[in-house]
């Protein structure tokens, strides 16, 4: 059924995350949730999102990068698809976006598998959207130690 | 009870933060907006402090308001 709809889709990709963060810091379990290899769902964003969401897991997560992220079906979107497509946001996501979504052409922000049970123990990663930084964290920068 | 649809939207901008493969929190918002008559960036904005006084809107939802406000005055016609 969540081959259908994008919408399904998008609610069955979200479980599966959920479910893999269930897991953690189990990495022997989350591996095996990544390994199984999908089929290709037809739709070429379906599936580069497929595709970006096994790689960047395991990236993010220290695991093997499951070599079915790496087939062609995965990396077939021609047009890049900006995720939110806000225009205002263009230009953050095009910076931010992790590489395993970036080569397949997806640009969004740079935890875009952060949900509800995202690990709290795990730190999330954030780009610096205040520039210059904050008096006192440039302050406690490693570059601005005495030396 | 339902919860109110204003401190639902309240709750969506909120949403707006992270990010989910259809943007569906986006597309809630829309129809939120509609149901609470907030049309527009500073009618949004009053929704969300109505709920949270003391916390600002990220900066990522703030760039969306705009565009937010103009899909709910053009879905609501």
């Amino acid at each position: 059924m969540a081959r259908a709809k994008r919408s399904d889709f998008a609610m069955a990709l979200d479980e599966f995350v959920d479910e893999f963060y269930l897991d953690h810091p189990d990495k022997v379990a989350q591996q095996a949730r990544l390994d199984p290899i999908p089929e290709p769902v037809g739709d070429p964003l379906a599936d580069a999102w497929i595709g970006a969401a096994g790689e960047h897991l395991a990236l993010r997560w220290g695991l093997r990068t499951p070599n079915w992220t790496q087939r062609a079906a995965h990396f077939a979107l021609e047009q890049p698809h900006f995720l939110p497509d806000a225009r205002a946001l263009r230009g953050l996501i095009i910076v931010e976006s992790p590489p395993a979504f970036r080569t397949r052409l997806i640009f969004t922000r740079a935890e875009p598998l952060a949900r509800a049970r995202f690990p709290h123990d795990a730190p999330r990663a954030q780009m610096p959207l205040e520039w210059p930084p904050p008096e006192e964290s440039a302050e406690n920068s490693p570059g601005n130690g005495p030396g | 009870m339902a919860a109110k649809p204003a401190y639902i939207l309240a709750m969506k901008l909120k949403a707006l933060e992270r990010t989910t493969a259809d943007d569906r929190d986006y597309r809630d918002a829309i129809k939120l907006g509609i149901a609470c008559r907030a049309s527009t960036a500073d009618e949004l904005r009053d929704v969300f402090r109505m709920f949270f006084p003391e916390e600002a809107l990220p900066l990522t939802v703030e760039l969306r308001l705009r565009d937010l406000a103009q899909a709910i005055r053009k879905e609501a016609g």
